[in-house]
């Protein structure tokens, strides 16, 4: 991603008026065709893709391309695109309280967690219960106090809680809260709550993290050199991008 | 190898993973999260967000990024 659009401040506060979606490339064949429908190159589907769309999804706003930088001169540009469009596209005025901002599930949720140096709140359960917690910490995650402060990944028969430390004693219904380790792989559970945390519980915990820098040379030079590797769900058809 | 090979063969290099495609800002640049007072709030899957488009109305900014860098992960 290109983190100088993606993380300036006007932009940021622009993109609260938009359903903001980042895709794991090479993670899902169903959003591969989704991604391939607005942009490709040479290759067929790249590492990287930037829209916007209207909420129909079906049609460009702008022009597309792997990265914001594609369509505007800087992050100034965009946050002003931005604010045009959502004039045009107001949305309703009093809308419903979508549902969390998932992750595909807790093995992507971790490795973008890492990527993104934020943790990751799993949310364990089943059934009415869960999707009652569900709501709650939906109301939580879009409040302005908390919205962007965390990622979303729902425990599952798939989850490998091996690979999490401290995870023995899991809740049956409520929330984890995981750092992720450092290639995003395994993490460590920081807290463990019953039901839906409260913003002051959630608020201690961040309190006792700090999100630091990403060096991706050094990470990349050494998860080569430790035999560390992601295998993607479909094949990688950007020859620039995986090397 | 000639040097212009060389020479185009190192600016592939250097631009995979992280300056063509996007991926941060220059080569082995950090970036300090915790310089970034606001974030994003993306959601991770299609089908949630164009569920939060429709229902919402609003437009839709889209990213994707491999979650990897020449396949380690942690990194865009």
């Amino acid at each position: 991603m290109d983190r100088s659009y993606l993380s300036d401040q006007a932009v940021v506060s622009a993109s609260r008026a938009f359903v903001c979606v980042r895709l794991l490339t090479y993670e899902s064949a169903e959003e591969a065709e989704v991604l391939k429908r607005l942009f490709v190159g040479r290759d067929g589907l790249e590492n990287s893709v930037f829209a916007i769309l209207d909420p129909t999804g079906t049609k460009t706003l702008t022009r597309s391309g792997r990265s914001p930088s594609w369509a505007f001169e800087d992050a100034a540009e965009m946050a002003s695109s931005m604010r045009k469009i959502a004039k045009r596209y107001p949305g309703k005025e009093n809308p419903p309280t979508v549902q969390l901002p998932w992750l595909a599930d807790v093995r992507r949720g971790l490795n973008a967690a890492r990527a993104d140096s934020q943790l990751l709140m799993i949310v364990c359960g089943t059934g009415k219960k869960r999707d009652s917690l569900e709501t709650e910490l939906a109301r939580l995650a879009w409040s302005d106090a908390w919205i962007g402060k965390f990622l979303y990944a729902r425990a599952d028969e798939e989850t490998d809680w091996n690979v999490l430390e401290g995870s023995e004693a899991h809740p049956r219904l409520g929330v984890v809260l995981v750092q992720p380790g450092e290639f995003g792989t395994d993490g460590k559970v920081l807290a463990s709550f019953d039901g839906t945390p409260t913003a002051a519980d959630l608020a201690a915990v961040k309190a006792g993290h700090e999100a630091g820098p990403v060096d991706t040379r050094r990470l990349k030079q050494k998860g080569r050199r430790a035999g560390i590797e992601w295998k993607p769900a479909i094949p990688i058809t950007d020859r620039r991008g995986s090397r | 190898m000639n040097p212009s090979k060389i020479t185009i063969l190192a600016l592939t290099a250097l631009l995979s993973c992280v300056g063509a495609n996007a991926q941060g800002p220059l080569p082995g640049v950090t970036q300090d999260w915790s310089k970034v007072a606001q974030r994003i709030a993306w959601h991770g899957t299609w089908n949630g967000a164009i569920a939060a488009a429709k229902s919402t109305e609003r437009p839709i900014l889209l990213i994707a990024a491999a979650p990897h860098c020449g396949l380690v992960p942690g990194m865009w």
